[in-house]
């Protein structure tokens, strides 16, 4: 394949999208390669916040106000994938100076309402011990109070979708399962494209671009090494678990064993503990949460929710942070969190890669990135991204009105108006067209079968997990014993298989799904992990 | 003496149908009669393997299962259209539920009126995909996405729904003219023969149901027909939830009070009933019994890790002898007159080794017979 | 906290904060109680959003309900043409949306999905629970 692109973007996670985003927007002509699944990595591992960087309001407060400020934009830009979260901090009676700990930490939150206009945030609140426990019954009975403030979250996996959704309206390339196995050089050592190998069929092609950049997170040290160049990362493996359901509806911060601080989250219809950090130089594909972390996460929620061990964990799953190896001096703004690197002074000119980073940070960075690819180029564009909508981002619906044109349950339109967006209009026109396609696919979350085929037909889904990603089907607390069987059908008829597909679809789905559930086991998991091999069972066995 | 039977599922019901057949005296207590409503329809009897496990079971198995085919006449277990009788006319549920298992699961979202023309059997013939006539049932009978156990309760409660069916089905059938029809499992929950009956004449040809995906019709069909086999027997069930169990002072505890009996079967069944719990080990709740292979068995020892879903994923068990009578760390049974039967019991992996009625019929029958003073 | 290196944009952000604590110590004198803005300012930013507080009782039947295996059994045996409670028990946060979709209660003495769920999840008391007045406090 002698095409040649202006840019080749190496990693389909939020920031390689994002920089496919942007530069096509731009007018260059971008393919990206991703070795698995958009999002599959370390975004879709993440907290999912689009926080707005309170912390850094001590370091530096512009870091604040830039962060507030691009939360204020995504929010403009895919409206529909943000969900409100309210934070509590309690205070503990035995924390050492818990009044004057109280009285600073609110004053602190009055400091960051400044910013909280920018991306329609609410103020923050100082409350006293009844007012807290009338908020949150559930909390410690040593709780003497709280403050709060506000933050925003995001479907990780959708925002990366979409970012590849519009980065391919803009004319860039999408290839999902193609591993960068080579950097192709020319006389002079100049890094013109890569050698690609396509995971599904096996076969490996040469594709030829300007620039090459290398987004890919934890894998981007191996990645540069393809090339003699160097990304030095301290990649830091972090675990969430995920509740079966809501059992609150404000986050609740609570500090671990060794001082550090974890949250309980309620997230979509689920709630979710986190996080870990620890250092980790294993395999980034194969991080998997074990037994010990799950105990740690919930010992520390267990301080401020007495209750949260009588609930049911039904999985974790795990990341690695592409952290850097030694930070950045604290003067440049964000340096501290990522960096992007020119390898041409390594011997490696056309190749650049970026490490650190947050994914409430992504749209920043890529376009941060994409002024220097832009400009080494000699593309003269501005970024856009801030601007335009994300595919689904247009309009805001009703999901009144589209429970009714499609004649679904209010509470399915709504959560599929949250994924889609203004896109859940071509859902509603799937099942005008063929009604029998509003029957619920995926009944914890849920999901129609008229939205699991459109994401299956517009939205790369090669197997069950990419169209968990997409769809949230299968990730409910059932964890596919209903839906996967028929999922995996659905999608075997698409790729004109059969039974064997199907199976084979089955067999990876519930690996997958086994390799987050089985450190929970001891957490209530037990009978539904009963029910799903009852259910998933291969026939024949 | 007064025998008490806590757990009405498959193994409990078996166990205690056959004491009072035997003409000894029984209580059941059950809080909540639905136990084995997620039985999946296949009777996976594991013959071979079970026989070897315990005394007296390679003589009992055909006595155990015409007993229970004998209980559970609505279920169209043998007799119906789609048993199977070996060379010598033995009823052989076992090979029925793998072949309504591979229909089932050939037809990819669990609904299709198949064209099962060379009818030889009525599953081994089906073709797949072009042969199949899909009906588009969710617009069917109007409420869209119910389950089909939903549209059989329904057809039991409402004969119109009945005729309703019936015409959608003849529309499909002129259309295609199939030579039998495979309808997903919604011929109701209670007199399923007579439904199935009904469909057929007025079409003409012959009519049968795959097994369909969760929630189970079969399951909620064999809870009921549990239920009533019991009921027939004059077997008083007690709607209470058991807190403990004392063999030895032969003491069963509910919440308002204390039954004194001579024997008591256990058949509270396995982690989804919650006849074992687990938070960080696994152990049996009533008598605080061993558990098999081992004490204490950390639940992530009792999962197998290489091969999830598939493999023994949950070895562990209420640790029996080999006649179903739970036994202590010396091998020796704890109690002459208590037995364990059903999930509850470890023992063999009942999915993964094929036996999972199997298990429930066979020790519910034996701990019968042991009780009653051994075989009839 | 306030550890790490110091330069001249922390040396700002410092004096910002030590400026929000002395706007807090006039306002704090000026209105009192009332600057903390306190219960009614939190359920004032959350109402519209639904995002209201739960009570122990709701918390406890939350906590029953997380025993559902999602089976689907209920659904089979309820005489009402009711689905999927055990998804609407989930959605805390939409109970509007799934409340438009459920009736506001059971019949009584029904409990035919209580008495057929395998885990034991009281099922008959999600309607009501759906249907509670999410700025209720």
């Amino acid at each position: 394949m002698n095409a040649t692109f202006d840019l080749i973007v190496i990693g389909g996670g939020v920031n390689g999208v994002g920089i496919a985003r942007d530069a096509a927007q731009r007018g260059l002509k971008v393919a990206l390669f991703e070795q698995k699944d958009l999002g599959a990595g370390t975004t879709g591992a993440s907290s999912g916040m689009i926080h707005g960087g309170i912390r850094y309001l001590e370091k530096d407060r512009d870091v604040t106000r830039l962060s507030c400020q691009d939360s204020g934009y995504i929010q403009q830009i895919a409206p529909h994938l943000l969900f409100r979260i309210p934070f509590l901090f309690p205070v503990l009676k035995w924390t050492p100076g818990a009044r004057r700990l109280h009285e600073l930490a609110y004053v602190y939150f009055q400091a960051y309402d400044e910013f909280q206009p920018l991306k329609r945030g609410k103020r923050a609140a100082k409350l006293d011990r009844d007012e807290v426990f009338r908020l949150e019954p559930g909390l410690h009975p040593d709780t003497v109070g709280a403050v709060t403030t506000d933050e925003w979250a995001i479907n990780a996996f959708r925002l990366c979708t979409l970012n590849a959704l519009d980065a391919a309206r803009h004319g860039a390339q999408i290839h999902l399962r193609h591993r960068v196995e080579q950097f192709l050089r020319d006389e002079k050592q100049r890094v013109v494209g890569v050698r690609v190998r396509d995971l599904r069929d096996g076969h490996a092609r040469e594709v030829h671009a300007r620039l090459v950049f290398n987004a890919t997170g934890p894998w981007a040290g191996r990645v540069a090494k393809l090339a003699g160049a160097e990304v030095k990362l301290r990649p830091g493996k972090g675990i969430h678990l995920v509740l079966d359901r809501r059992i609150v509806n404000y986050a609740i911060i609570a500090t671990a064993v060794d001082g550090r601080q974890v949250f309980v989250e309620p997230y979509g219809q689920e709630t979710w503990i986190g996080t870990t950090d620890d250092d980790y130089y294993g395999d980034p594909g194969e991080v998997q949460a074990n037994h010990d972390e799950v105990s740690y996460l919930v010992e520390a929620a267990e301080t401020v929710f007495p209750a949260i061990r009588r609930h049911r964990v039904v999985r974790a799953f795990a990341g690695v942070r592409p952290t850097l190896h030694r930070y950045g001096p604290y003067e440049d703004d964000l340096s501290r969190a990522h960096r992007i690197y020119d390898h041409a002074a390594e011997g490696a000119p056309g190749l650049m890669s970026m490490g650190g980073g947050k994914l409430a940070a992504y749209r920043q960075m890529s376009e941060e990135a994409t002024d220097l690819i832009a400009a080494r180029l000699g593309v003269a564009a501005k970024c856009r991204t801030h601007s335009t909508p994300l595919p689904g981002g247009e309009a805001q619906l009703d999901p009144k009105q589209v429970a009714e044109q499609a004649g679904i349950d209010h509470y399915a339109a709504a959560r599929l108006v949250h994924r889609q967006g203004a896109r859940a209009l071509e859902v509603v026109e799937r099942i005008r067209r063929s009604p029998r396609e509003r029957r619920l696919l995926c009944t914890c979350e849920p999901v129609t079968e008229a939205e699991a085929r459109y994401a299956i037909e517009n939205e790369w889904v090669h197997t069950l997990e990419d169209l968990r990603r997409r769809t949230s089907c299968g990730n409910g607390p059932c964890q596919g014993a209903r839906c996967a069987r028929q999922a995996a059908w659905l999608l075997a008829a698409y790729q004109g298989g059969g039974e064997k597909l199907a199976e084979e679809h089955l067999a990876r789905f519930v690996t997958a799904r086994w390799r987050e559930m089985s450190p929970t086991l001891s957490h209530g998991g037990l009978p539904q992990l009963e029910l799903v091999r009852w259910a998933l069972r291969r026939s024949e066995s | 003496m007064t025998v008490a039977v806590i757990g009405a599922g498959l193994a409990g019901t078996v166990a205690a149908a056959r004491l009072a057949t035997r003409g000894v005296p029984v209580v059941v207590f059950d809080d909540r009669p639905g136990a084995t409503s997620l039985h999946g329809g296949g009777w996976y009897l594991g013959v071979q393997r079970l026989s070897t496990l315990f005394e007296g079971a390679a003589a009992a198995f055909g006595d155990a299962i015409e007993f229970v085919c004998g209980g559970l006449p609505e279920l169209e277990l043998v007799d119906g259209p789609f048993a199977l009788t070996d060379e010598e006319g033995t009823p052989r549920l076992v090979d029925l539920a793998p072949a309504i298992h591979a229909a089932a699961a050939s037809l990819p979202l669990g609904f299709a009126v198949a064209d099962l023309a060379p009818l030889g059997h009525p599953f081994a013939s089906m073709q797949r995909g072009s042969e199949a006539l899909a009906v588009d049932f969710p617009t069917w009978p109007g409420a869209f996405g119910r389950s089909f156990a939903a549209v059989a309760a329904r057809l039991d409660a409402e004969p119109d729904e009945v005729g309703r069916l019936v015409a959608a089905l003849r529309r499909a059938v002129e259309a295609a003219k199939p030579a039998g029809l495979l309808l997903p499992p919604v011929l109701g929950l209670r007199g399923t023969p007579a439904l199935r009956r009904t469909v057929e004449q007025a079409l003409g040809i012959p009519v049968a149901e795959a097994l369909g995906t969760l929630p189970s019709t079969p399951g909620l069909r064999l809870a009921g027909a549990l239920g009533r086999w019991l009921e027939r027997l004059n077997v008083p069930v007690r709607r209470a939830r058991v807190r403990r169990v004392d063999a030895g002072a032969g003491r069963v505890e509910t919440a308002d009070g204390v039954t004194t009996v001579d024997g008591v079967v256990l058949a509270t069944g396995g982690v989804i009933a919650g006849g074992l719990v687990g938070s960080e080990t696994l152990s049996e709740p009533l008598a605080a019994l061993e558990l098999a292979p081992a004490l204490p068995v950390d639940l992530l020892d009792a999962v197998h890790p290489q091969r999830p879903y598939g493999g023994r994923l949950f070895r562990a068990g209420v640790a029996v002898d080999g006649r179903c009578r739970p036994i202590g760390g010396d091998g020796e049974p704890l109690h002459g007159r208590l037995y364990a039967v059903g999930d509850v019991m470890g023992g063999p992996e009942r999915i993964a080794e094929g036996c999972s009625s199997g298990v429930a019929l066979l020790s519910g029958f034996l701990a019968a017979e042991h009780l009653a003073g051994g075989p009839a | 906290m306030f550890s790490g290196p110091w330069n001249w944009k922390r040396f700002r952000s410092f004096v910002y904060l030590a400026l929000a604590f002395l706007r807090r110590r006039v306002r704090r004198l000026v209105r009192g109680r009332g600057d903390d803005g306190g219960i009614t300012r939190f359920l004032e930013n959350y109402a519209a959003e639904g995002l209201a507080p739960l009570t122990l009782e709701h918390e406890a039947l939350v906590e029953a309900t997380s025993r559902c295996i999602h089976c689907g059994l209920c659904e089979a045996v309820c005489p009402l043409p009711l689905d999927r409670w055990p998804a609407y028990s989930r959605a805390l946060a939409m109970a509007d949306a799934a409340a438009s979709d459920l009736p506001a209660s059971c019949p009584p003495e029904c409990h035919a999905c209580a008495n057929v769920c395998p885990t034991g999840v009281p099922l008959e008391r999600i309607p009501a629970f759906v249907h509670r007045n999410p700025t209720a406090n």
